[in-house]
């Protein structure tokens, strides 16, 4: 089977695997939370229509800022499409009262509707379909869907199981769902080329399995014995009065803010029988002479400015007296030496100033994060286990071959045993593992030409047939 | 964060420049021992101390003198005997009569790079005067604390043949010093080259100094901040470790080895030129690092086991950190 066929096939599986887990979620969060008015099959198609979209712009010359908002703008688009048809499907596209009614449903603070969920499903398959495509498609990855789907598939079915749902077609889900997972599993550990019964690596994956079958067993007896029909209930409740209190609270808030800005209507005085009667406004001719808003604002800022600068100053002055006193008995003591300190102070404030520059651009920095890096973490991540899989190869086959590193051999003295054993190798086994040796312990980065050189190397390096050496 | 690694790279690349320079400076004097000067100069890098055990004659004064020929430091000497005093290394405070005043007198321990001739042959009292020095920097005399100059470095010798009238250092002790320098025989090409160049003069008299006290300060904050992988410091703590559980050492090392032989591992991929350290730095350090802190079970020493070869034992059933 070629490469391409082998992706493809991994691709349906790993999508497949998704899907079976987001029906069985779709499925339970319909009957339970809004008594089937879910559209179910509208929102699945989020899944496919992200995954066609991202691929064509792919294909499309522009840089990633656009394509994020364009893709975030089509998700819009079929979400506003979703909303008509959920909400007003025979009525004309340009009557407002649809949009009215959606935008309603999402607002809506006493229970749970719908289009609140229509609104976060429909973002979250778009996202799993964008992130699909950035998937890369090898054992490491399927095993964790596997396992991820298994635990999501777990819990659904304990929550079905609790409230007694009785949902549709939960056995062939299941069952799908481990056909693409296995089908998944097995292609990708085939095309690495490592056999789970004859890899260096067999008990070390042997144990991750047991490991991870116990870990999921074992959380589900716990779930199971902990978590009772009462105790959820009680949590929902818990969740209800924690989302009607926030929104008590930002009403309240708003409401206070809304408050601060009163009326240009002067308040009128309540009358009293003794009192004088209330004098009238200003003279008409005194308005050439008030202030602008815009310019008491500003005068306000001028004067903070200004406050700010004097107390430091005060700071500064008082600061300088005090150390001046210090000096002046330090001076009448013998053995105590004075060091010069000018403009100590004005460095300690600068420095101070300093540190909260850099705590902000640090705190703002972490805010920017997964927008700036992840793709070059991502990218390095990925050359980092590309050049650690081309050495463990490497070894492996030697192994095979007649020299086996001893586990206390550094990378440099087995490229020593190395080259004395296939002499005419020696250079590519330096390259690889002066490479390996930079990635491993130096925390570098290889760029993209290296990598395929050293991938290039690994190649042929492998086409050579040792069998007749002995051991090194 | 690349710009901040090329930065770290060529700060590294000068560690690499004065480790060179260093080497051929007293390479003049000492023939064929260039790695014998690069743990001295690891020792510098690290701020530890160096033990320099050899038999009579083979240039243990030497590479002292010269290793403090060739930094621009202040140097003093203290010849050990046994009736040498805490107070003729540390200093004192006498009674000014002039002034009326007590006044501390300094001893040769305040200088940056201090030679301990043949330490063992004070007595441990004296011996031990050094302990707050070589940890703390810093000595006390009548309450009064005074801090050593920065850089400071002890660099001891002693004869391990000679043992009448010695008094063996302590374990505290020899823990402090960051490495045990074994000099060995040179070559018979290496002893006809120091002939030659002895001849006529003595060529430690034209040792020009390569760098000054600031500058090797600097080149040890760049020393400490050389990356060191959590897998090679796993490997240096099983070594660590594995000392503790040996049939042959009746006493393994202590935490402050395994953080002497981590900093001794970022200075020797300092000198290399790299800015991260390899499993290999930690195996070339090992032995000197760890030899002079265990101790050999009488049965172990009355099979011919030496500490180097106990510890290359270690170094054989550890493995390293790889794929």
């Amino acid at each position: 089977m070629n490469q391409a066929r082998q992706r493809d096939i991994l691709f349906l599986a790993i999508a497949g695997a998704e899907a079976c887990w987001i029906v069985t979620a779709l499925l339970l969060l319909d009957v339970k939370a809004v008594e089937g008015s879910l559209p179910i099959l509208w929102l699945l198609s989020f899944y496919p229509l992200a995954l066609i979209i991202g691929k064509a712009f792919r294909y499309l010359p522009m840089s990633r800022s656009p394509l994020f908002f364009l893709n975030w703008t089509l998700w819009f688009v079929w979400c506003l499409a979703l909303a008509k048809h959920h909400t007003a499907p025979f009525e004309d596209l340009l009557e407002p009262a649809w949009l009215y009614s959606f935008a309603s449903g999402i607002f809506q603070v006493s229970s749970l509707s719908s289009h609140q969920l229509i609104l976060v499903c429909s973002t979250l398959l778009w996202w799993l379909g964008g992130r699909l495509l950035r998937l890369r498609f090898d054992f490491s990855t399927s095993l964790t869907e596997f396992q991820f789907g298994v635990a999501i598939l777990l819990i659904l079915f304990f929550f079905e199981t609790q409230w007694d749902l009785n949902l549709p077609g939960l056995v062939p889900i299941t069952m799908a769902f481990f056909v693409f997972s296995f089908a998944g599993t097995a292609i990708t550990h085939a095309r690495e080329g490592a056999g789970w019964l004859s890899g260096p690596f067999r008990s070390r994956w042997m144990i991750l399995l047991i490991v991870t079958l116990l870990l999921i067993l074992v959380g589900g007896m716990l779930i199971g014995a902990l978590v009772k029909p009462d105790l959820l209930r009680l949590i929902l409740s818990v969740f209800t009065t924690l989302w009607n209190t926030f929104w008590y609270l930002l009403f309240a808030v708003l409401s206070f803010i809304v408050n601060l800005f009163s009326s240009d209507e002067p308040m009128k005085p309540p009358i009293m029988p003794s009192m004088p009667p209330v004098p009238a406004g200003p003279p008409e001719w005194t308005k050439i002479f008030r202030i602008p808003e815009w310019v008491r604002r500003l005068g306000g800022i001028v004067m903070m400015i200004m406050w700010s600068i004097l107390i430091l100053a005060a700071l500064w002055s008082v600061s300088s007296q005090i150390i001046h006193w210090l000096r002046q008995r330090f001076d009448s003591m013998n053995d105590i030496e004075v060091e010069p300190m000018s403009g100590a102070f004005l460095d300690d404030l600068l420095h101070l100033f300093k540190g909260l520059f850099l705590l902000a651009s640090r705190f703002f920095r972490f805010l920017l994060r997964p927008f700036r890096n992840k793709r070059e973490l991502r990218a390095a991540s990925h050359e980092i286990s590309s050049i650690r899989t081309v050495y463990r190869r490497m070894m492996d086959w030697a192994a095979s071959a007649g020299c086996p590193r001893d586990a206390a051999q550094t990378p440099h003295e087995y490229l020593q045993s190395l080259a004395r054993w296939l002499p005419e190798a020696g250079q590519d086994f330096a390259l690889i593992t002066n490479h390996y040796v930079l990635v491993r312990y130096g925390d570098c980065l290889l760029n993209r030409d290296i990598l395929d050189q050293i991938k290039t190397t690994w190649e042929k390096l492998r086409q050579v047939k040792p069998a007749s050496r002995g051991k090194a | 964060m690349n710009q901040k690694k090329d930065t770290q790279t060529q700060a590294v690349n000068r560690i690499k420049e004065k480790a060179d320079s260093f080497r051929a400076n007293v390479s003049t004097v000492m023939v064929g021992k260039g790695r014998t000067i690069d743990l001295v100069f690891i020792t510098l890098l690290c701020e530890g101390h160096a033990l320099i055990e050899d038999v009579p004659g083979v240039g243990k004064t030497l590479l002292a003198k010269a290793t403090a020929r060739s930094l621009d430091c202040t140097f003093k000497r203290v010849q050990c005997t046994p009736d040498l005093l805490p107070s003729d290394v540390v200093g004192i405070q006498f009674f000014n009569q002039k002034t009326s005043e007590f006044e501390f007198r300094p001893g040769p321990i305040l200088a940056n790079i201090v030679l301990v001739d043949e330490i063992n042959r004070a007595m441990p009292r004296t011996q031990s005067c050094l302990l707050e020095s070589m940890q703390e920097q810093q000595v006390t005399v009548d309450l009064k604390t005074v801090p050593l100059p920065r850089p400071f470095m002890l660099m001891a010798t002693q004869n391990p043949i000679e043992l009448e009238g010695t008094f063996p250092l302590p374990e505290a002790q020899l823990d402090r010093f960051l490495v045990k320098v074994n000099i060995g025989y040179p070559s018979p090409e290496e002893e006809a080259a120091v002939l030659s160049r002895f001849q006529l003069s003595n060529p430690l008299d034209q040792l020009q100094s390569i760098m000054g006290t600031a500058e090797l300060l600097e080149l040890q904050t760049i020393c400490r901040r050389i990356f060191i992988e959590n897998s090679v410091r796993g490997y240096i703590v099983a070594i660590n470790s594995n000392t503790r559980n040996h049939r042959d050492i009746k006493l393994g090392t202590s935490t402050r080895c395994a953080l002497a032989l981590q900093s001794a591992s970022q200075a020797m991929a300092g000198i290399q030129g790299r800015n991260y350290v390899l499993p290999d730095d930690v195996k070339a350090l090992a032995a000197p690092v760890l030899s002079h802190r265990i101790i050999l079970k009488t049965e172990a020493r009355l099979r011919g086991r030496t500490e180097e070869a106990v510890i290359e034992d270690i170094l054989s059933s550890v493995p390293v950190p790889a794929e």
